[in-house]
């Protein structure tokens, strides 16, 4: 699963999802693209599920571009714990998502083919997603 | 090179929340600047904006802008998009003259099916534009290559690209465009193995220099025994004897 090789700093603050993508908004390496519609946290295991999801349509035709990277650690406290003591340890990852990210690429295969695998990859996501192409010149 | 008139107005207030009023109207919002001319704010039609800009030509139109009375050959640069509409929220236009040369970036369309790919292998496209210099009226609408005789393993590069008068390429020639890669997974077909009548596999007899069968010898159970093994064997009935004398 995909994760820093090495932090600055172990534990983060969970930090605000206002507005919409800065950058990445455009289908950029593929033919098509799965856009983000709602701002969230994709986990670095959503990540792999729906890569994945992707893969196994397509089989052996086409390549898969992952334009996301889970690099903020997300913290959690044992169970039945008492408030207090700190902060908890770092479990997992998350990819900030906000709407308009493109998140992963497709190329290779013909559209309908793509369409399907890109909504078997939407379907593990916490996020609801569109379909994109590249925009012609 | 398809040319397009398109009228636009001055624009007097500037910055965000103006800007999001235009748009909520109707408008888009630009500036219009270029060889000597102040930058001058300017807005759009949504509608006429969008039919400009998708002629055969596509973003390299050549667009006759009128503002005020006053006519400018331009071309639309800089264009910011929504992030999830995709709509334009702002756009420059460049006054251009045409007898000066500008840069453009040019489509390239792919055309036909590769050898490579019908034999399994996947087409994968580097680049699907590139940056040219020519006279305005000189700008192919997009660049076709022929790939049809790709085969796996095969890549074209810029210099591949075919010579058109008055186009200067500005990508160095070296530049992958597209290649034909090997998939990551091949079908492999597993060996045939001949029967005998009773249906099990005929073991290849192995032949020495004169062409005579090797004799191999077969344990208690009826398999060969391999050399190293009986080798093996041999030197444990050895030490045994060994050990028991």
């Amino acid at each position: 699963m995909l994760m820093p090789k090495r932090v600055k700093w172990r534990k983060q603050h969970r930090g605000h999802m206002r507005g919409m993508a800065k950058g990445g908004t455009a289908v950029s390496f593929g033919d098509f693209g799965l856009q983000s519609m709602e701002p969230g946290w994709i986990t670095s295991r959503q990540i792999e599920a729906a890569r994945v999801a992707m893969t196994r349509h397509i089989k052996r035709g086409g390549k898969v571009w992952i334009t996301i990277f889970p690099d903020k650690p997300v913290t959690q406290k044992p169970a039945e714990t008492r408030m207090g003591s700190g902060k908890g340890n770092p479990e997992f990852w998350v990819s900030v998502v906000k709407p308009g990210r493109v998140m992963f690429e497709l190329s290779g295969v013909d559209e309908p083919l793509a369409r399907e695998a890109m909504r078997l990859a939407a379907n593990k996501l916490p996020v609801r997603c569109k379909f994109v192409k590249r925009e012609e010149l | 090179m398809d040319q397009v008139s398109l009228s636009a107005e001055h624009r007097q207030e500037s910055g965000t929340r103006p800007s999001r009023r235009l748009r909520a109207a109707g408008s888009v919002p630009g500036v219009l600047y270029g060889r000597g001319l102040d930058s001058t704010p300017l807005m759009v039609d949504r509608r006429e904006l969008y039919s400009a800009l998708h002629t055969e030509a596509g973003t390299n139109a050549l667009i006759d802008l009128e503002v005020g009375g006053d006519k400018y050959l331009t071309v639309a640069r800089e264009l910011q998009r929504h992030p999830v509409r995709g709509d334009i929220i702002h756009l420059d236009f460049i006054r251009i003259v045409l007898d000066e040369k500008i840069t453009a970036e040019v489509g390239i369309e792919y055309m036909g099916e590769p050898e490579g790919a019908k034999e399994g292998g996947i087409l994968e496209t580097i680049r699907t534009s590139v940056p040219i210099s020519a006279f305005p009226t000189d700008i192919p609408a997009s660049i076709q290559l022929d790939i049809s005789a790709l085969e796996v393993g095969m890549t074209l590069s810029a210099a591949d690209l075919p010579v058109i008068e008055g186009v200067e390429y500005l990508v160095d020639s070296e530049a992958p465009l597209v290649n034909v890669i090997i998939p990551r997974i091949l079908e492999v077909e597993a060996p045939e193995v001949e029967l005998d009548e009773e249906g099990l596999p005929i073991v290849p007899v192995e032949l020495d220099e004169d062409g005579v069968p090797i004799e191999v010898e077969l344990d208690e159970d009826g398999k060969p025994i391999v050399a190293e093994e009986a080798a093996t064997s041999e030197e444990e009935q050895d030490s045994s004897s060994d050990s028991s004398s």
